[in-house]
């Protein structure tokens, strides 16, 4: 069957066209189900929820089989889910919410920027400073680190305080390169 | 209570001692009892609360990832629509659980040969070694058939020089066919009774 009659299958409800879809999802999601535990049937729900709100808003754009779309659907949104429970357990603090809710394009275009800009930071950074902050990020404090490590604690505070400051300048710097470039 | 051996007193609270903690204030690691502490050092000390502001710009800038639509993009060998693949790939040499992504990503692509990132390069190394390695195989199969060639070359010399003269003829519904028209066809193995992909041409040559 074309995809054309599929997705108009799919809108009308007809039940063994969303069985079909199911099965996709469900396959595709095969290698986040250990890892999602029970929360795997909700978000399985959730993503054919989101298939058919996007087929039926016409994003869809047929560049690729439905088949395949369904896929980066369920990739994309495990791999958020996966992600969002890493954050949970590390950032718990009232004052410290994670950006919810649907964004304007201005934001999404922002936002994007400011990953590719975050990400060529990190990629600047020396290996040492990216491994110090990865063992914070795991929550581990000064004593463990300064025992993986062999460095004393006051040298290691003196170093993620560096690695830091290192960090800001360098993002800074290339935000106003940045600027100099759209002034030219 | 931990290891800081920080008493928590907001009172007693240095800023250094606070600036130590911010790391865990923004992992979410920190005890109730520390956060509160810190939290009533950080209402009376404006230079800390810029400080924390600065942490959790550097925290956003160390835990950056490839946005999952992108790497699913990627990993689907499609043009990240935000990001240029040479930044998606700087990023995964270093990031271990962006690789990790990247696996699932791919692990419902069943293909016989599996290719499933065009981007991905092969190292020259790794293809040359390759070469190798199909170079060598199809020598083992030469080698193998020459051997058995061999044992059969054998058994035909064991036969009289009388029989060898005679040259080999079959007739088919009154044609004489000459043993010069047997033609090799690899895609006929066993037909005619010949192996090895051997059949006959049956050409008419009649006497």
């Amino acid at each position: 069957m074309d995809d054309v009659r599929l997705i108009s299958r799919l809108l009308d409800g007809d039940p063994r066209t969303v069985d079909r879809i199911r099965t996709w999802i469900r396959a595709a999601s095969r290698p986040y189900q250990a890892r999602l535990g029970s929360e795997i049937e909700d978000l399985e729900q959730e993503i054919l929820l989101d298939v058919t709100r996007a087929l039926r808003a016409g994003r869809f754009e047929g560049k690729s089989r439905l088949k395949t779309y369904v896929r980066t659907i369920v990739h994309h949104k495990s791999i958020d889910r996966l992600r969002q429970q890493r954050r949970r357990q590390w950032l718990d603090v009232e004052e410290l919410e994670l950006p919810s809710g649907d964004l304007s394009p201005l934001d999404e275009a922002t936002r994007s920027q400011d990953t590719a800009l975050g990400l060529h930071v990190l990629e600047q950074m020396p290996d040492s400073c990216r491994e110090l902050w990865s063992m914070l990020e795991q929550g581990m404090r000064y004593r463990e680190m300064s025992r993986r490590l062999g460095v004393g604690e006051g040298a290691l505070r003196a170093r993620v305080l560096r690695c830091r400051r290192r960090a800001l300048e360098l993002r800074a710097r290339m935000l106003e390169s940045k600027s100099d470039e759209k002034d030219a | 209570m931990n290891d800081t051996s920080i008493e928590m007193n907001a009172e007693i609270l240095t800023c250094q001692q606070a600036a130590e903690f911010f790391p865990w204030l923004l992992n979410g690691s920190l005890e109730t009892g520390e956060k509160q502490a810190l939290k009533d050092h950080l209402a009376a000390c404006e230079s800390c609360r810029v400080e924390l502001a600065e942490s959790r710009e550097a925290w956003g800038i160390f835990t950056q990832h490839i946005p999952s639509l992108a790497l699913v993009e990627y990993a689907r060998g499609g043009e990240p629509r935000d990001l240029d693949v040479a930044t998606i790939e700087s990023h995964l040499k270093s990031c271990a659980s962006c690789r990790q992504e990247v696996e699932w990503a791919t692990a419902d692509r069943i293909l016989p040969f599996r290719s499933p990132n065009p981007h991905r390069r092969v190292p020259e190394r790794v293809r040359t070694w390759g070469a190798w390695a199909v170079a060598a195989g199809l020598a083992a199969v030469l080698a193998t058939s020459t051997l058995i060639n061999g044992f059969d070359r054998a058994k035909v010399t064991d036969m009289t020089s009388a029989e060898l003269a005679t040259p080999t003829v079959a007739t088919s519904g009154g044609h004489r066919v000459d043993a010069l028209d047997v033609v090799f066809d690899a895609n006929a193995v066993f037909v005619d009774g010949f192996e090895s992909g051997a059949t006959t041409t049956w050409a008419n040559r009649t006497q």
